[in-house]
């Protein structure tokens, strides 16, 4: 413990840190606490507007405003699709009886839930494989840069093409006034 | 008489003349290419001269083109096709000007108009400098006009030149008029701000491309666009906040961000340009990351770009649509053309590009400037991720998924809280190597203070969520008296099973860290100004900011970035919506308060009806407030919707109060293309939706104090440090 310097320290607990982050990331479907409209449960229990409101903020509308939901639209159609969800659950169809027939007549990408199944698993996943690609580009890029052994703030030792030139043809003048 | 007279000759040749403009257009943007260049590499001034010149006659030819749109709309035109797109003899004289935006093919005039500005400032401002920086810096620049002046022109299949007119057999008498939800002040001003955010990103873009044409790659190209991106960043910010706030005003949702492709579009290229703003401090420093910076502010160019080609080329609306629409075609070769060509003078000075100096240890300022730029670019990768998800999933799986909101809040919520730590840790660590003496002194005490900070969020939302579970649920009395004292512990400081808000915890806890560690560097810096000057704190504090505006500056962004995440974390975690059905004289209960809606109104406006209700507003059965929310129905209806939603917005302190109508009760009007709105009766039943929006004056604030600090930092003039001057 006596070497356990904080150097040390501070490097195991942002190690901990970036492993906290990729595992953060790869629940990141599971952590909801954001997300209002993916408390997608059975209907056993559930009132009759509990159910309304799974189906009205589960579902787009589809008048046009776009990335509305039907909870939030305020719209004609988005009021026939109300009157039309409420009507089928009095009937006794389920939540996701009538949000299946919804997305058959109108189509997937009026479905407000992205799940994390499928081809979505990918969605979720890359911004992770983003992050640590970034991370190892800027580590490359450091490992690389440590052949350099310059550790002090070092004057720009480059020259512009113009005094590049200025300074050949002053050369040249020389090697001929010489000659 | 002759007013009318001279109106109706200019008209006749306005189009014209603004056609003939643009065409001119071409020839002064590609002489001004020719001539700065070979005047460059030959050293030739006089042809240098030429080609700045070449600069200013493009701006004056695209000054004539866009002042001849603006007089056929004042003029009301109508023999012009964009005119009568976008414009209406009833439409307002401010929307009439702003209809130049209204639509794609004027944007882009736009667009190129202000870039001309820019071009025309960037010949001003070097007109007496000692190199050829700036005069380099005009060869991109005047080749990102050639590339718009050629989309005016309306050579490109999907968009037509502005100033078209319609064949001579055409007569319209009235324009289709603006989309009515165009028509506010805010996104009168939304859109321009946006263009003038990316044309001055333009600008240090093109000083990165000046460096590696003259090789003058040192920290020279930055100081000379320092102030063009920091003025990018500032209205950038306004631009897209002013979106937000149309957002919410207008569209009746209650939200003011949704993660729509738009607004995405315009958030990449900030993300870029706030990284740009901070990795340019190292090479400014440390003379290091050169190729980086370079690389960041190509990318951000490129986003403004790619930007205008999601959104304008129907692409997100479907993948086919990629294909049919040439302008994406077009704009998508620009990107790939110039990118590579910066590539490519990259790897011409690749030697040069070399970093002098190398990160000494993970723990340093520059790493977290580092992190930080991994994060930013990170998150902007996401963010285009997300946005282009439809069009991937559509190609892979040949049917199109929807990308909510949810899915963008979950996957930047963590870079973002990483971000919003380094707003505070950036400032306080030190350069090269943190040292145990400097965390003691800088990090203990802000950490400690977040920690408490957090912990008392915890409590207060343990508080708050068993409050609203006991309103809620009826309490069985036998159940809490159960002796197992320990279960009961555990499930009131684990909310009952409900989730942990964690991440509301932690933004927390990151908010009080960052604000204990700027204040006490404002505090600490005062201090001793004034010791030094003797004088008094406040006068140290001014002292401290006159003397280092851009540390300063930057600091009074941080504290706003804190006030914005603060009220992003209550407006979008906290907020309650209701949706109701009401008739006259019936009320409805949301949160604490009681709404009743007491009568009805109709009133005419110069384009448009209005009709609404009015509603009383109590607080736990307090004085009560009056809210007007109305339907404005506009009489023509060119474009888009005919009715708009006007919500009515209460503040209460930082919380508002916000009411959005569903339809109204209208009938067909006779000889009129309008819906007209009747009267709200007693037997009408109007639906709506209430909000309650805690914390949403606070991203106002937020945004407000950012911008603010931008202009602190702006107001520093640049000098150049000794280690980073070119030789």
């Amino acid at each position: 413990m006596k070497n356990l310097n904080l150097h040390h320290y501070l490097k195991i607990w942002t190690s901990l840190l970036v492993i906290t982050v990729l595992f953060l990331f790869s629940s990141a479907p599971i952590a909801q606490e954001t997300d209002k409209t993916l408390s997608v449960t059975s209907d056993d229990g559930k009132s009759l507007d509990k159910q309304l409101d799974d189906l009205l903020t589960t579902t787009y509308c589809p008048c046009g405003c776009v990335r509305e939901t039907n909870k939030t639209c305020v719209c004609e159609t988005a009021q026939m699709i109300e009157s039309m969800f409420l009507n089928s659950l009095s009937e006794g169809k389920t939540v996701e009886e009538i949000r299946t027939d919804y997305l058959e007549q109108y189509g997937s990408q009026f479905h407000a839930v992205m799940k994390a199944e499928g081809i979505n698993i990918l969605a979720y996943l890359m911004p992770a494989v983003i992050i640590i690609a970034i991370g190892g580009v800027i580590f490359g890029v450091r490992h690389h840069s440590r052949g350099n052994k310059f550790t002090t703030a070092q004057p720009d030792k480059q020259i512009s093409d113009e005094l590049q030139q200025h300074l050949e043809s002053e050369l040249e003048k020389y090697k001929t006034d010489i000659r | 008489m002759f007013i009318d007279k001279l109106v109706d000759s200019i008209q006749s040749v306005a189009a014209e003349l603004g056609q003939a403009a643009i065409f001119l257009a071409i020839f002064s943007s590609l002489w001004a290419i020719i001539a700065l260049y070979i005047g460059l590499r030959g050293r030739k001034p006089n042809i240098i001269k030429s080609g700045r010149n070449a600069v200013v006659a493009t701006f004056i030819l695209t000054s004539i083109a866009t002042g001849a749109l603006i007089f056929s709309f004042v003029t009301d035109d109508f023999s012009m096709k964009y005119v009568v797109e976008v414009s209406s003899a009833a439409q307002p004289l401010l929307y009439k000007i702003t209809a130049l935006w209204g639509r794609m093919s004027g944007s882009l005039l736009f667009w190129l108009w202000l870039l001309t500005v820019g071009g025309a400032i960037v010949v001003w401002q070097n007109r007496k400098s000692p190199d050829n920086l700036g005069d380099y810096a005009l060869i991109p620049i005047a080749v990102v006009q050639l590339f718009f002046v050629v989309v005016v022109t309306g050579w490109i299949e999907g968009v037509y030149n502005p100033l078209d007119r319609f064949p001579n057999e055409v007569e319209t008498v009235d324009g289709q008029g603006m989309n009515p939800l165009l028509q506010t002040p805010s996104m009168a001003f939304h859109p321009p701000t946006l263009y003038i955010g990316w044309i001055s990103l333009t600008i240090p873009f093109a000083f990165a491309v000046a460096a590696l044409l003259s090789g003058r790659i040192g920290s020279e190209w930055i100081h000379r666009s320092r102030r063009w991106m920091l003025f990018s960043w500032i209205v950038l910010t306004v631009g897209i906040t002013l979106g937000g706030n149309w957002a919410y005003r207008e569209l009746g949702w209650g939200g003011y961000w949704a993660w729509d492709p738009v607004e995405n579009a315009s958030f990449m290229p900030w993300l870029l340009g706030t990284a740009y703003l901070h990795s340019v401090m190292i090479q400014e420093k440390r003379n290091m990351l050169k190729l980086w910076n370079i690389l960041l502010i190509t990318l951000a160019f490129q986003f403004t770009l790619l930007g205008t080609f999601i959104t304008r080329s129907g692409v997100i609306t479907s993948v086919h649509a990629f294909a049919q629409s040439d302008i994406g075609w077009y704009f998508m070769g620009f990107i790939i053309i110039s990118t590579n060509g910066v590539i490519a003078l990259i790897a011409y000075r690749w030697q040069r590009l070399k970093s002098a100096n190398r990160l000494e240890s993970l723990l340093s300022k520059e790493s977290a400037f580092v992190l930080n730029n991994w994060l930013f670019v990170g998150l902007t990768l996401i963010i285009l991720w997300g946005t282009l998800w439809p069009i991937i999933s559509e190609a892979i799986q040949k049917e199109k998924a929807a990308v909510p909101e949810a899915f963008f809040n979950q996957v930047v919520i963590i870079p973002g809280l990483m971000l919003l730590f380094l707003t505070g840790a950036g400032p306080i660590i030190s350069w090269k190597k943190i040292t145990p003496n400097n965390f003691r002194r800088m990090f203990v005490s802000p950490l400690f203070v977040g920690v408490i900070g957090g912990a008392v969020a915890w409590l207060f939302l343990i508080f708050r969520a068993h409050a609203k579970a006991a309103t809620e649920i009826s309490v069985d009395v036998a159940e809490v008296a159960t002796p197992n004292f320990l279960t009961r512990v555990w499930d009131f400081i684990t909310f009952s099973g409900q989730p942990i808000p964690i991440f509301s915890i932690l933004c927390v806890f990151a908010s009080v860290f960052v604000l204990v560690a700027i204040f006490s560097e404002f505090y600490r810096g005062a201090k001793l100004r004034a010791k030094r000057q003797t004088t008094s704190f406040l006068s140290g504090l001014g002292l401290l900011i006159q003397r280092n505006k851009r540390r300063y500056g930057g600091y009074i962004v941080h504290v706003g970035i804190v006030i914005l995440y603060i009220g992003i974390m209550g407006s979008k975690g906290y907020f309650l919506l209701e949706n109701g059905k009401l008739k006259l004289g019936e009320s409805m209960d949301v949160g604490d308060y009681q709404f009743t809606m007491k009568d009805s109104f109709l009133e005419e406006h110069d384009n448009f009806i209005q009709s609404g209700v009015v509603f009383d507003v109590r607080r736990n059965g307090g004085k009560p407030k009056t809210m007007r929310p109305s339907r404005n129905y506009y009489y023509t209806t060119g474009q888009g919707e005919q009715d708009t939603i006007e919500s009515a917005i209460r503040h209460n302190g930082v919380n508002d109060i916000y009411i959005a109508l569903g339809p109204l009760p209208t009938e067909k009007a006779v000889g009129v293309n309008m819906l007209i709105p009747k009267k709200i009766d007693s037997e009408t039943v109007v639906s709506l939706q209430i909000y309650h929006n805690p914390l949403i004056s606070v991203v106002w604030i937020g945004v407000a104090v950012m911008v603010i600090g931008g202009f602190v930092a702006i107001a520093e003039k640049s000098t150049l440090t000794p280690q980073s001057q070119t030789v």
